[in-house]
């Protein structure tokens, strides 16, 4: 027995002292592709225990007593996996390891010049879903929450997107890649209107500026591109019942399809006898809209979605006579709209996807005064854009999409004579576009748009380019360039469609700093407009593309969700240079709804003790221009400034087990005295002045308390971590 | 002789396999050892990195890529804490190992347990986006785990741990968490490992958290978050 034990240690130290007989050393320095040493990598032979990790300077050292035709294996988080093939016989082995990016860390850098986005998947963004329902001041509005950001003006009249000096027509908003005709609810001059779409709605928003890319056109300012969001995961009926009106809304969800329906109604008539208005309302505003979601995942990646929004909205009011200032008229306004939006997503195959689109809307708008205007506008539409991811660093997407917008429209003056204008557009359009990324500090957005137009029977081709560079792990710098076609809006195109394209230039150059979830971009633009539509005063059937002008300004964003455990704000500030001669301007001259210092201060706090949300936002906007035909020149007068500071909060709790949300808001409240501007009679009195009355909010202060119940769900949140 | 020598491979053969289960109980054994919260970032990326190049060689043991997992998850909580910004980076990492430890372990009760703590994880990344969809669905694993192996204490620890940073009106705080800490004591205290290197981790957390409940003093949720 003591012989054979003694041949089993024997053995048993001969195996386990296997290493004496052939050991080799292996040594080296593992870089990465930018040349900065790899900390922690995964360095071993092929096979067998034998490795280790990367010291600080990125060295390694470790011995193996592997033999022969060996493969030395690299890991590392975020590079793909470097194999060295060795022959080991005692002979050490000296390695310098440079590791390639894989391609999702070669896509961390964003071309961020000209856009904002705002998401919950994506990194490095800078707001998230929620950030726009919650703004103070916003009112849960897309529009306003976004308002908060550089580069818009407040032109609070409207409760539309002004950006960087364009109008609110040079925004364009698409949902999933296609265009909306009307994104905004039905409105009459000085009633502000809202998006037509809730913020819920949408998993991601990527608001730009300027030079956004060539898969978007027919916008000569901006885009807002929304994404909606994908299968519900839960069955839930939630109510709302708020001041103004309620809702009711059903989900129900099962693996790989989920439908959702709602409907609300808007009754703002026992607020307005609350609460006293400037305006007399003969029918405050009321609404009814309903809206279904449909989503079905086709396949691991395939995904299959429908969205349809009715509403029908209605208003009547005492609006001044504009000849007979002092005295009012009653208006009304009644608008009925369908929207339907339809896209099917799927990868072909690994180096392919696949997104097919297309959306049906009509709008159905009567305004009656001592005149009466009956509009229908019947738009449809349809997309096909492909991706084809050549390469880790090349990918390339192109497509085409054709749209038929029909607008009819009646007008009947007071003397019942009618005038009947209808306007049929085809267009079409084709882009192609490749996202290069030349390493991992150097990437470019390259791109082209060709558009034509029925209606004009003209075409365009629009050149698209941004650069980025990374100029440090937490900063970049981009650069952006673009041409940007539009045709003009229908209100110009009934009198002459003789015309063609406006369009604008935009050079864009954007500086971008974040760290430990601080956030400080600066961007500086110059926009040229060209070939804008220009015509004699009330002669718009003379309309030319003789039109021109310019922008320029420079946009400040700063967030830090850092300083404050349980609480983030962010600051912007826009300077805006603009000038421009169109529509009937007798010269150059800033329009009504520029001002030259726009600012936002936004302030999130969540008290963890008591569950609830408190915002609050100060916004700033120096004074817009108005004319004065009593005085010389045009455009000459400034508004005084405009300034809110709006509050809301939302208390977060269970009722009988159902997550419940309970949301107060209140805008202005220090009472600011806002005038938007002022309008002017067309003809001057007796004495040979223009009369004139000033366009102000309807009230100083909007003042609005809510609940949303989600019936089977309990309201459940980490609370150790502050919210975004 | 002919005897012996079939006797002599034999033993040659048994010690060959018995020298590497020694050699991987012995890696294990230092390595998982290693993963704390207490221990640097360096440190446990750098025990991941050994209990990778085991899985590469023990292609049937789920062990490695399950503590793999369980170090990604430290790493996502201790950036967290520090505001590295890299939560989302180990969140995917440990997605990754833990789809490994599914796919050679099933779903035992301890991989159902990493994956309620990974979907815990997942909420870190951006509390207020993800909190509402996450947090169910690291209930419903911890629950299922529970069902899976009723003497497990992990999966009710991290459930106790979840309920202890949820808000008092919301049926969370200490005074709720800390019967559940106190049966997941009792569950760590009768709990035997089925060997060296299985998972026998969070006893002394659980501890820790139940000391902070009887601490009648503070609010939940103003302790530092300590994990083992």
């Amino acid at each position: 027995m003591g012989k054979y034990l003694y041949t089993i240690l024997l053995l048993t130290l001969l195996l386990s002292n296997r290493s004496l007989l052939c050991q080799t050393e292996i040594s080296g320095v593992v870089e990465d592709d930018l040349g900065d040493l790899a900390v922690g990598a995964n360095v071993y032979v092929q096979g067998t225990y034998d490795g280790t990790s990367t010291d600080t300077d990125g060295k390694f050292t470790f011995s193996t007593t592997a033999t022969g035709d060996q493969k030395i294996i690299v890991t590392y988080i975020g590079f793909k996996d470097y194999e060295a093939d060795v022959r080991l016989g005692g002979k050490p082995i000296a390695l310098a390891v440079k590791l390639q990016p894989t391609a999702a860390n070669l896509k961390e850098i964003i071309i961020t010049a000209g856009a904002f986005e705002a998401s919950d998947e994506k990194k490095g963004v800078v707001l998230s879903s929620l950030d726009i329902v919650t703004t103070a001041g916003a009112a849960a509005d897309i529009a306003g929450a976004l308002n908060t950001l550089p580069g818009t003006q407040r032109v609070g009249e409207t409760g539309q997107l002004f950006v960087r000096g364009g109008a609110a027509s040079e925004t364009a908003t698409f949902i999933d890649g296609l265009k909306v005709q009307n994104p905004y609810t039905g409105t009459v001059p000085d009633v502000p209107s809202r998006g037509r779409f809730s913020p819920f709605l949408f998993k991601g928003t990527l608001f730009s500026t300027g030079g956004y890319s060539a898969e978007y056109g027919q916008a000569l300012s901006s885009a807002l591109i929304l994404n909606s969001v994908d299968l519900a995961t839960e069955t839930t009926t939630s109510i709302n019942l708020m001041s103004i009106g309620g809702g009711l809304a059903h989900t129900h969800a099962t693996e790989n399809t989920s439908l959702s329906v709602d409907a609300n109604y808007i009754n703002l008539g026992p607020y307005i006898e609350l609460v006293p208005q400037e305006r007399e309302w003969e029918k405050p505003f009321q609404s009814v809209t309903g809206q279904a979601v449909f989503r079905h995942k086709t396949s691991e990646t395939g995904m299959f979605k429908l969205h349809g929004t009715y509403s029908n909205s209605w208003l009547e009011f005492q609006y001044a006579d504009l000849v007979d200032i002092g005295n009012t008229n009653a208006l009304s306004l009644n608008n009925e709209n369908l929207y339907l939006n339809s896209t099917f997503r799927e990868a072909l195959g690994e180096k392919w996807s696949l997104l097919a689109g297309i959306g049906f809307s009509t709008d159905n708008q009567e305004v009656d005064e001592l005149f009466s205007v009956a509009t229908t506008e019947v738009t449809t539409q349809g997309k096909i854009a492909l991706t084809n991811f050549v390469s880790d660093r090349i990918t390339l997407r192109f497509g085409a999409e054709h749209i038929n917008n029909d607008f009819d429209e009646s007008f009947k003056d007071q003397q019942q004579n009618e005038f009947d204008s209808r306007l049929i557009e085809n267009y079409s359009a084709g882009f192609i576009e490749s996202d290069i990324y030349f390493s991992r500090r150097f990437a470019a957005k390259i791109g082209g748009r060709l558009e034509r137009s029925g209606i004009l029977d003209d075409w365009n081709a629009a050149p698209r380019v941004s650069i980025a560079y990374k100029t440090g792990p937490k900063s970049q710098f981009s650069v952006a360039y673009g041409k940007f076609y539009q045709t003009p809006v229908n209100d110009l195109l009934k009198f002459n469609d003789n015309v063609g394209f406006e369009n604008s230039t935009h050079y864009i150059a954007n500086f971008q700093h974040s760290k430990d979830s601080r956030i400080f971009r600066i961007e500086g633009y110059y926009k040229e407009y060209d070939d804008l539509i220009k015509h004699p005063t009330n002669q718009q059937w003379l309309s030319t593309n003789s039109g021109k002008g310019f922008a320029k300004g420079i946009d400040l964003f700063f967030r830090d969700r850092k300083t404050l455990t349980y609480g983030d704000y962010w600051i912007s500030y826009s300077y805006l240079d603009t000038e421009r001669d169109y529509l009937d301007f007798p010269k150059e001259a800033t329009p009504h709804f520029a001002s030259s210092h726009n600012a936002s201060f936004v302030f999130k706090y969540w008290l963890k003790d008591i569950t609830t949300s408190l915002n609050a936002s100060y916004s700033y906007g120096s004074g817009r221009p108005y004319n004065d035909p009593n005085l010389p020149g045009f455009n000459q007068e400034r508004t005084k400034s405009f300034q809110d500071l709006s509050m809301n909060a939302s208390y977060l709790t269970n009722i009988k087990g159902n997550f419940t949300v309970v949301f107060l808001s209140v805008s202005n409240i220090p009472g600011f005295d806002n005038t938007f501007g002022y309008r002017f009679a067309p003809m001057p009195d007796q004495n040979g002045q223009f009369a004139s009355f000033a366009v102000k909010p309807d009230a100083k202060r909007f003042f609005f308390i809510g609940m949303f119940v989600s019936i089977g769900q309990t309201f459940n949140k980490d609370e150790q971590v502050k919210p975004d | 002789m002919k005897k012996y020598s079939l006797f002599f491979s034999f033993i040659f053969i048994v010690s060959i396999a018995f020298a590497q289960k020694e050699q991987y109980n012995n890696m294990m054994t230092e390595t998982i050892s290693k993963i704390n919260y207490n221990a640097s970032m360096d440190e446990i990326q750098s025990a991941i990195n050994t209990l990778e190049r085991i899985a590469n060689v023990e292609k049937e043991e789920w062990l490695p890529s399950y503590y793999s997992t369980i170090g990604y998850i430290t790493m996502a909580s201790k950036d967290m804490q520090a505001g590295g910004g890299k939560v989302q980076d180990y969140v995917e990492q440990a997605k990754k190992t833990l789809e490994k430890a599914q796919e050679l372990a099933g779903d035992n009760s301890e991989v159902i347990t990493a994956q309620g703590y990974l979907y815990l994880a997942h909420i870190w990344i951006n509390p207020m986006a993800n909190g509402a969809k996450y947090s169910p669905m690291a209930y419903t694993a911890f629950d299922q785990a529970m069902e899976a192996d009723p003497s497990n204490p992990r999966p009710l620890y991290l459930k106790a741990q979840n309920i202890f940073f949820t808000p008092e009106a919301f049926g969370g705080g200490k005074s709720n968490a800390e019967p559940l800490f106190k049966m997941a004591k009792e569950k760590f205290e009768s709990f035997e490992a089925a060997s060296e290197i299985h998972p026998d981790w969070g006893k002394e957390a659980n501890d820790y958290f139940l000391s902070l409940c009887r601490d009648k003093g503070d609010p939940a949720g103003e302790e530092k978050e300590k994990e083992e």
